[in-house]
């Protein structure tokens, strides 16, 4: 496949979250704002296109054997990074995501990456097909963020949209709002995909 | 002693702040294995002994190596290490003691390595400043929590599985609806701290 | 056994010894990698926490009294550690005190609670300054509200944001309680678990204070002069 194919594949037909189905937690958790949401997904990115890019300039050293725990290492390895990163420079952020900063470690997304692309492909292939699914994951958490953010509290990027009389739907930035949102959204993309099957 | 008593405890991590309907933590094996009841309950089961298990060993590792010696930026690393063993572990275990439930979880058995529950509540025990004794309880909670939404959601799901769904709904959208609806029913339990 | 002896404890040695030394050597890396960022973080690091800090402490220390975040004492109350920081007047002297507590009994566990106290010459007369929420993880739209308005000191601004229920005061048991635990302090609608916790770390802050007063001005004193206990 062509580097723009791999890249692209990412972003819509094999999106992570709305199509493959991974990295779940993050996304419901993250996205009470859609300044969460990104903040969260270009992290994840960086941690993706990198371990991708690392794992595959390693994949003819590492063992069969300890191809999980090496893979684990060199995630955690860049998770560590993006933390102390923010923690200096972007403290609120750090602040927001909390607790899931650490957690991008076990995004199923990531591992499945490496596992299934970098530990077999060159290292350009890798980067790209990291920097796609990373910006599909974005995509999606952005999507969600931004809706959740709308609906349950009445603010984009942390700019109040409508007047006094606006009543938020609260339910949207609590957790049924989350997975319900979250389910109707990968409904609405599988509606997309099949008429474009069919059409 | 800390000011939070025991009970309360457990009963905040398994109904008020349950780990998957209100941490949102645990969410992809809680969609992938709650299909059946008996695997259900297989996996709840695996997670609970993995998670004590994981807090018996990441606490004193957080306490006795990586703070006093200013190495906390070590600590995701040597946490999801201690994990990932311990899933190996109990993956050698579980073979040879109770092989059929080990076909029965299948792949779902090395997934608890990224099951963000296990890591998350390790690093909760340290965040929230939980002594040894409350971290063991509170992990050992959290994945009963865990086990109770997997069973209730498994029991849903095999009724859900005979009904009919519009078809952009079936599967992991439709679990996610009841999710939601679930979470919406432990909402309730906000007052039980009182 | 159809393999010559000699050759087969080597095969079999380098194939465990491999995996264990490319682990050892990516764990190795790693470790290094991340020590080096670590330092290059280190400064940023700690000015952004230092400036998150200052900014509680000030919030909720009286207008116009002077502190250095860097000059800490520390006590202890119901094995739980609070981080102490003196407010200093004109001459040099400690007039209030901001407290760092916490407590796990918030709706979602963890609040992390500043909260300041003043006079300290009087401690009949020892009253709540202002309270800070520094972290929470309460539910959004109901016990989050305990934030509300917080990064303002205008109580005339914030009406009756959640802050302002804590002004002024006194450090009463019979005050500093819940309304609907027989005190004074109006619960937030729906949150009352996260009132509730809050003004638990609060009273307790506030009353260890007082017992202590002596004690933590000496600690106090002594940490200006030599820096962090």
């Amino acid at each position: 496949m062509s580097a723009w194919k791999e890249f692209a594949k990412g972003f819509w037909n094999q999106n992570p979250v709305l199509r493959l189905l991974l990295g779940l937690c993050p996304v419901l958790a993250v996205t009470t704002s859609a300044t969460d949401a990104i903040g969260m997904g270009l992290s994840a990115t960086f941690v993706l296109t990198m371990s991708n890019l690392v794992v595959s300039l390693m994949r003819k050293g590492i063992p069969d054997r300890v191809r999980l725990p090496a893979f684990i290492v060199i995630i955690a390895t860049f998770v560590t990074i993006v933390d102390m990163v923010l923690k200096a420079y972007m403290f609120d952020l750090h602040k927001s995501l909390g607790l899931f900063i650490p957690l991008i470690v076990v995004n199923c997304i990531i591992l499945g990456r490496a596992e299934a692309f970098a530990s077999k492909n060159t290292a350009l292939m890798s980067m790209v097909d990291g920097l796609g699914m990373g910006l599909g994951f974005t995509l999606a958490l952005f999507i969600l963020g931004t809706i959740r953010e709308i609906l349950g509290n009445g603010t984009f990027f942390g700019m109040t949209l409508f007047g006094e009389g606006f009543d938020p739907v609260l339910v949207f930035v609590l957790p049924p709002g989350a997975f319900i949102g979250l389910g109707f959204l990968i409904a609405g993309m599988n509606y997309l995909e099949r008429r474009k099957a069919n059409g | 002693m800390a000011e939070t008593n025991l009970v309360m405890i457990v009963v905040a991590a398994i109904l008020i702040n349950n780990v998957i309907f209100s941490r949102f933590l645990g969410i992809c094996p809680y969609l992938g294995v709650s299909k059946k009841l008996s695997t259900a309950f297989g996996m709840g089961m695996a997670v609970v002994f993995v998670m004590t298990l994981a807090t018996a060993l990441t606490w004193p590792i957080q306490k006795l190596i990586l703070e006093p010696f200013d190495m906390g930026y070590l600590q995701t690393i040597s946490f999801i290490l201690v994990i990932a063993s311990l899933v190996q572990l109990v993956e050698i275990i579980l073979k040879k003691t109770v092989p059929t439930l080990y076909q029965a979880l299948g792949i779902y058995l090395p997934l608890i390595t990224t099951n963000c529950a296990v890591l998350g509540v390790a690093i909760i025990n340290i965040n929230e400043k939980l002594s040894y004794l409350q971290a063991l309880i509170f992990s050992m909670a959290s994945a009963l929590g865990f086990t109770l939404a997997l069973i209730i959601f498994a029991g849903i799901r095999e009724r859900l599985a005979i009904r009919k769904v519009p078809s952009v709904f079936a599967g992991i959208p439709i679990a996610l609806i009841v999710a939601g609806l679930l979470a919406m029913a432990f909402m309730g339990f906000a007052g039980l701290g009182n | 056994m159809s393999a010559p002896i000699h050759t087969q404890p080597k095969e079999s040695f380098t194939s465990l010894l491999k995996p264990i030394i490319v682990i050892v050597i990516i764990s190795a890396s790693a470790a290094a990698l991340l020590a080096v960022v670590k330092e290059a973080t280190r400064d940023a690091i700690a000015a952004a926490e230092l400036a998150e800090t200052e900014k509680g402490v000030k919030l909720v220390l009286p207008v116009g009294v002077d502190v250095d975040v860097t000059k800490t004492a520390s006590t202890t109350v119901n094995g739980k550690e609070l981080t102490l920081y003196a407010g200093t007047d004109a001459d040099g002297r400690i007039t209030s005190v901001a407290v760092k507590t916490f407590s796990q009994k918030g709706y979602s566990g963890f609040v992390g609670v500043m909260v300041g106290f003043a006079p300290l010459d009087d401690p009949a007369a020892l009253k709540v300054t202002r309270t800070y929420i520094l972290s929470h993880a309460e539910t959004p739209g109901l016990g989050a509200k305990i934030t509300s308005c917080q990064e303002v000191n205008d109580a005339a601004e914030c009406g009756s944001a959640f802050w302002t229920r804590f002004k002024d005061r006194p450090v009463d048991a019979a005050v500093l309680k819940v309304d609907k635990d027989g005190g004074e302090i109006q619960a937030l609608t729906s949150a009352t678990i996260s009132t509730r916790a809050v003004t638990g770390a609060v009273l307790e802050a506030g009353e260890h204070v007082k017992t202590n007063r002596e004690a933590i001005l000496a600690d106090l004193e002594a940490a200006l002069k030599g820096g962090s206990k």
